[in-house]
């Protein structure tokens, strides 16, 4: 083995470490890139279902099947806070379709942190309530939640809205942020609240067809 | 050498290829999300641009009222925004086991999505009004009045304040009001009403007593004025009634005299007083001629349990006259109470001796709907002041044939 081989084994050494290197580099950037990607889609994907169930029980405030149970819609927001909302509905308890008589339904946003929720310690839970059973809800990577309320004139309701003046709410806005539980933690050197993907979504003027009917 | 940078270029396109089909999995999985979101809204846009359709064919074409034809709804799909929709129609029950209602149902479909809304419909009737006045010929309402109901005023509502001065704020209408042609302030100074649930303008709903149909409901068991005079007692689910005031009291029990639930004289006067358990209409009509058709509260009409506080309360009571209907009860106490829907064709519900009899309180659960509107006290010495409290109830239910207003209105609507 003459000094040539060595000086070529020595080359193609450092070539072959260097190409690995790059290729180990690649194949890194690109699993964090598929990791980010992944987390928004996760992200959107959370608030698509989020907003679907909102809106579903948003849209049938005041609703009942026998609305002689229910003759004064306007009466259906028993509470209104900017995070919390408590009103009357008739619900789909069991998968038959509302059977007339009327529920409640009682949302409230949880306080931040969720023990096994990842490490985004922003996330909270958006608590839904029926009836009067146990508080049950998920997380899905809820960080913001907010309830504006309007009269038919467009106005603004201070929120909590006093029990007199629930019967003027017309519409309402709902606002929501949505971010990752776990962070895309391979950008070591983002600041930290940049390694949750996040997406945020808002409803300007939902307004129930029954809140308004009579 | 050669061997090894092969390897690497093999090692490279396949972890760019497997990469590479990932991002474009996550891409085409975040891309049908959003698509997935946005047919959706298009699927639901459609369902409810149908059942609009739906709706204003009913309000306009009133199935079923004045001898209209049914209507089957739309069986073969509409194109509408790239998708379809059809509509369905049903003739329902209430909870009560009566017909009348009408459900609609709208289906769309898009691409993969469907979509429904149901809405359900009812005969609009005049009790679903707190106040109704067909007009207001020099009567306005003041700061201190409130109405806290649906209300109605066929040509202008007018407000005003007969004391002048300072006012901090005008009428209260704590239900939804329309008018036919707006309002007007009658006096100067006159502080706005305010309309909590909104106000409409241009709505016009005529009075419209159906008499045929109450003669009808009211069957062989219709009373004649030329045999004198009414006198009814409501006894919960009975009634004892005379022809004259001092005429012998016969007792039947409702559903006897009023199978169809419809008490009705023909032409004479109606008085009538006492406590009520089930539902009843009674009715002073005129079907022909100049006399008659009017109705006299003697004293008390009530139900048996107060309806706000008693869920299971079912009564109700639908008091209709041609003409006046008149609050007489001077002689017994001053502060009354009348539970029930009044409803007058062509006069106004009034109190007898109101600027001179003693003064007292009239308390009325219900509505108060008439062609005009009367004072009913001088504001300070004689006359009974008046409270109409609105019967919830009223909102979606009626007593049995109350006029309705031919046309169909909006009950619920599910999506």
């Amino acid at each position: 083995m003459g000094l040539q081989t060595i000086v070529d084994l020595i080359g193609s050494a450092v070539i072959f470490g260097w190409l690995f290197l790059i290729t180990i580099t690649a194949s890194s950037a690109n699993r964090e890139d598929f990791q980010v990607s992944q987390g928004e889609l996760l992200c959107q994907q959370n608030l698509v279902e989020l907003t679907k169930l909102l809106e579903y029980d948003f849209r049938k405030i005041g609703y009942c099947k026998e609305p002689d149970r229910l003759p004064n819609p306007t009466l259906a927001v028993l509470l209104a806070d900017s995070s919390r909302i408590k009103f009357l509905t008739d619900l789909d308890l069991d998968g038959t379709g509302p059977d007339g008589f009327v529920d409640s339904l009682y949302y409230y946003l949880g306080p931040p942190g969720v023990a096994g929720a990842g490490n985004n310690p922003r996330v909270r839970i958006l608590y839904r309530v029926v009836n009067n059973q146990p508080a049950a809800g998920s997380s899905l990577g809820i960080t913001n939640f907010r309830l504006t309320y309007y009269t038919r004139f467009n106005d603004t309701l201070v929120t909590p809205v006093a029990q007199a003046d629930l019967q003027k709410i017309f519409s309402i806005q709902i606002s929501m942020s949505v971010e990752n539980m776990i962070a895309s933690a391979v950008v070591e050197t983002a600041p930290q609240n940049t390694q949750y993907q996040s997406a945020f979504w808002q409803q300007r003027r939902l307004s129930s067809r029954n809140y308004q009917n009579r | 050498m050669g061997k090894q940078a092969l390897l690497l270029v093999i090692g490279y396109s396949l972890i760019f290829l497997m990469t590479g089909a990932m991002m474009s999995n996550s891409t085409v999985d975040a891309f049908r999300n959003a698509m997935d979101y946005y047919e959706g809204n298009i699927v639901r846009d459609i369902a409810i641009s149908g059942a609009n359709m739906g709706a204003n064919y009913i309000f306009v074409n009133r199935p079923l009222m004045n001898s209209n034809p049914w209507w089957n709804g739309w069986t073969n799909p509409i194109k509408l925004n790239g998708g379809t929709f059809t509509v369905a129609m049903d003739s329902v029950k209430d909870m009560y086991g009566n017909w009348g209602r009408i459900r609609m149902t709208t289906t769309a479909h898009y691409d993969t999505s469907t979509y429904s809304v149901t809405v359900l419909f009812h005969p609009s009737q005049f009790s679903k009004f707190c106040m109704y006045a067909g007009a207001m010929d020099g009567v306005y309402f003041e700061p201190q009045d409130s109405v806290f109901g649906p209300c109605h005023i066929d040509k202008t509502l007018n407000y005003g304040n007969t004391g002048g001065g300072i006012m901090t704020g005008g009428a209260y209408f704590g239900g939804k009001v329309t008018t036919k042609n707006g309002i007007a302030a009658l006096t100067n100074p006159a502080m706005l009403p305010t309309f909590a649930q909104g106000r409409e303008d241009g709505v016009s709903i005529p009075l419209s007593l159906n008499t045929a149909q109450l003669v009808a409901e009211a069957g062989g068991n219709m009373f004649k004025g030329s045999d004198g005079d009414l006198w009814v007692t409501l006894k919960d689910d009975s009634v004892a009634w005379k022809r004259s005031q001092t005429g012998p009291v016969t007792t039947q029990a409702i559903t006897q005299i009023a199978p169809n639930g419809v008490l009705a004289i023909d032409k004479g006067t109606l008085y009538i007083q006492g406590q009520l358990s089930t539902r009843l209409t009674v009715a002073s009509l005129r079907t022909s001629g100049s006399t008659g058709g009017t109705v006299i509260v003697k004293d008390n009409v009530t139900y048996k349990t107060d309806p706000r506080v008693d869920p299971l309360c079912h009564a109700m009571l639908g008091v209709v006259g041609y003409g006046s209907i008149s609050i007489d009860t001077t002689g017994a106490h001053n502060n009354f109470t009348v539970q029930g829907s009044l409803y007058s064709q062509t006069d106004g519900v009034q109190v007898v001796n109101w600027n001179s009899r003693p003064r007292g309180n009239l308390y009325v659960l219900g509505g108060w709907i008439g062609t005009q509107i009367f004072a009913t006290s001088n504001g300070t010495t004689t006359g009974l002041p008046v409270n109409v409290t609105y019967d919830e109830r009223f909102r979606v239910d009626a007593p049995p044939y109350f006029p309705g207003t031919n046309g169909y209105e909006i009950l619920a609507w599910y999506e």
